[in-house]
């Protein structure tokens, strides 16, 4: 009898208990409430203040979209704005892998303008533009006179129409294209070809939302071709979507690993993402980063080298170690702000601070450090030259290249045609240049061209790339880490022949 | 040996560190390059002194190149002897790193072989070739070299597969009368200087 009493009176006690938590917790609450209506209220006060009373004011929703992004700049996350619905479709377009314009890459070099690149899919690529053709005239608008011009110095309308007029190589055909700017996929794999007889390259643009899938197939169709190893290049890409990020290194962990953590706001455990779809995971791989490589494209290198898939090659990475969301705040305005950072499989952050010291740094260290990572363009004309040395080379390496074509050269080894092209270029060595150091310096640079301008038009792609492995460092680093000793073009050491000396160095 | 370092009139000091440093260089783990700073001390102390010196500031030089450049490398001694054949493969040692100076400019330069092997190039004169192979007439001297293996995965463990093989050198080029940029060469070759015609 007096144990049920007691347990009646335990029981009374809590339900009071609780009772007067529950009535305190929701006490409590209503204040916050109160507060942060009074907050709220404070804020539309404010603004109702200055449209009504201030000298020169603003229309309202513009009063209410700076003071947004006032907070958001109090916030001092580099990464938060606020989007109008254009800025949010190009955003949100960028991350799908949206591209607008007419899909053409220009070089010029002297007076030339050449077509060095044409997207897949674009309106260039459908109208029939080819890399190695030479622009001559755009819109009846000589390239000479029209390279350089501003939007103020012509019409403001916006290109509709581009009539371009091509020389083309080797016969010196004029071809005349309409391309029309347009939007197209731009696809997020922008190179992929075969290095030697077993290592592939991949080069990885951006992160896009069919990125992984884009992947998978490149490397696939890489394998089909004798694919062992593989060259993952990553230099230059600023990230996108971080759910793509973690399927594309998945496909190279074991089923079921983690790939990166989301470390949300204090309180939350991080939030693992694993490796679902494994397709390659004993293929030995490097991966090339330089400063350009952020985001989701660091979740990649991280996750290679925290579980010891990849060998990362080139210089410190960017350092961008959180994520955003898109919230809607009304059908005219979204915001993107960070909420959260994501982590290393070994919980790292790569998130760059600022600051002093070796800690004050983010991204990530690679393994083979150089001194710099940049792509090398195999085009490139040294910058100290001056301007008659590089117009002679370029027009010297420009005709070597078009002789090759003719004659049908860019079909022979890679050694063949180059030793046939520094003959060529050994002839044209201006009689002004002084020197036997500064010639062969001309005699060198002058067959690189010839011979990287001779495979671009013949559309020898891969065999251009493995040519441009001379002239770039960290794809050479990667090869050595493969395949090392691998030497992808023999050279054959060459003098400039005395009688080319002595003719130049003589007195006329 | 002990007749050359009694007329020459080296302290007894000098030939115990001379016969600890050859036991080291037996053990393989002094370089050559060592050795050869060794057999000279006993000849002319007072100006090997200073060669010495450059010797051993143009290796720490390197090393520490090799060891900053790859993470995780390991430095190996070089045992192979000077006047020994360089390694019939057909490698050029590329410049990876130029560092200006103001009489002259340092080059660093290295290849890697598909196994442990002997180096492409002995201390000494050598001449530089464009990317595509046009020698030109300028000759560097190689200071130092040093055999160096880097790790192939992160965190490499001991075993063969792990690991690839590289030799390294470090080469002084003078400023004299010299119309390229430093810059220039990065990308370009080493040449044994006999090997040109």
């Amino acid at each position: 009898m007096n144990r049920g009493r007691t347990l009646w009176s335990l029981g009374g006690t809590l339900l009071v208990a609780g009772a007067f938590g529950i009535g305190t917790w929701f006490g409590e609450q209503r204040v916050h409430a109160r507060g942060e209506w009074a907050d709220a209220r404070l804020l539309s006060t404010a603004i109702d203040s200055v449209r009504v009373n201030a000298l020169d004011s603003l229309p309202s929703d513009e009063l209410i979209r700076r003071a947004v992004a006032g907070m958001l700049r109090e916030l001092q996350d580099p990464y938060a704005a606020i989007m109008r619905p254009d800025g949010y479709q190009r955003y949100r377009g960028s991350l799908q892998g949206d591209a607008q314009g007419l899909g053409l890459t220009l070089r010029r070099q002297g007076s030339n303008v050449t077509v060095s690149r044409v997207a897949a899919g674009s309106p260039a690529a459908v109208a029939g533009t080819r890399a190695g053709d030479r622009v001559l005239m755009v819109n009846d608008v000589p390239i000479a006179q029209g390279w350089g011009r501003t939007e103020a110095d012509t019409s403001t309308a916006p290109l509709e129409l581009a009539n371009l007029v091509l020389w083309r190589a080797p016969d010196g055909d004029t071809v005349r294209v309409s391309v029309r700017p347009g939007a197209w996929h731009a696809r997020a794999v922008s190179d992929a070809a075969m290095l030697t007889d077993s290592v592939a390259y991949v080069r990885l643009s951006s992160i896009t939302a069919q990125t992984s899938s884009e992947l998978e197939h490149a490397v696939d169709s890489l394998q089909a071709h004798g694919a062992e190893s593989l060259i993952l290049d990553l230099r230059g890409n600023a990230g996108g979507l971080f759910e793509e990020g973690v399927r594309a290194a998945g496909l190279f962990l074991k089923r079921g690993l983690v790939v990166a953590s989301l470390d949300g706001r204090r309180g939350s455990a991080p939030e693992p993402h694993y490796a679902k779809k494994s397709r390659w995971t004993t293929m030995p791989i490097t991966v090339l980063v330089d400063a350009g490589t952020a985001s989701a494209a660091e979740v990649i290198a991280a996750a290679l080298r925290d579980h010891r898939r990849a060998l990362i090659v080139g210089t410190p990475t960017y350092g961008k170690g959180v994520v955003q969301r898109v919230v809607k705040l009304t059908p005219e305005l979204s915001m993107r702000l960070t909420t959260a950072r994501w982590l290393t499989p070994n919980g790292v952050s790569l998130e760059r601070r600022h600051g002093v010291g070796r800690d004050a740094k983010g991204g990530m260290i690679p393994d083979v450090l150089l001194d710099d990572a940049v792509r090398r363009d195999a085009f490139a004309l040294p910058r100290d030259w001056s301007g008659d040395a590089v117009a002679a080379v370029s027009s010297a390496a420009d005709s070597a290249s078009v002789h090759a074509l003719r004659e049908g050269w860019t079909t022979l080894a890679l050694p063949s045609l180059e030793s046939r092209l520094q003959e060529r270029i050994l002839t044209a060595i201006p009689r002004t240049l002084r020197g036997d150091a500064m010639r062969a310096a001309w005699l060198n640079v002058g067959t690189r061209l010839a011979t990287v301008r001779a495979l671009e038009a013949a559309g020898e792609l891969d065999a251009l790339l493995r040519y441009s492995v001379r002239e770039d460092g960290a794809l050479r680093a990667g090869l050595d880490v493969l395949e090392p000793g691998s030497n992808l073009v023999r050279v054959t050491p060459s003098s400039v022949p005395d009688a080319v000396t002595a003719r130049r160095t003589s007195p006329r | 040996m002990s007749h050359r370092l009694r007329r020459s009139g080296v302290s007894t000091s000098t030939i115990a560190s001379t016969i600890a440093s050859t036991m080291l260089l037996l053990t393989g783990l002094f370089t050559n390059v060592d050795a050869q700073d060794v057999r000279s001390a006993a000849r002319v102390s007072a100006t090997t002194i200073a060669v010495s010196r450059n010797a051993e500031r143009a290796r720490s030089s390197l090393d520490r190149w090799i060891v900053e450049r790859y993470r995780g490398s390991q430095l190996l001694a070089d045992s192979v002897s000077q006047s020994s054949a360089p390694t019939s493969d057909p490698v050029l040692p590329r410049i990876e790193t130029v560092r200006a100076g103001a009489a002259a400019d340092t080059l660093l330069a290295m290849h890697f072989l598909p196994r442990a092997g002997r180096p492409a190039l002995q201390s000494g004169p050598v001449r530089i070739a464009g990317s595509t192979g046009t020698i030109t007439p300028l000759s560097a001297t190689v200071v130092v070299r040093r055999q160096f293996r880097a790790p192939r995965l992160p965190a490499a463990r001991p075993k063969e597969g792990d690991w690839r093989y590289g030799w390294a050198y470090l080469a002084i080029l003078p400023k004299v009368g010299r119309p390229l940029s430093a810059t220039t060469f990065r990308g370009w070759l080493l040449l044994d200087a006999a090997a040109v015609k």
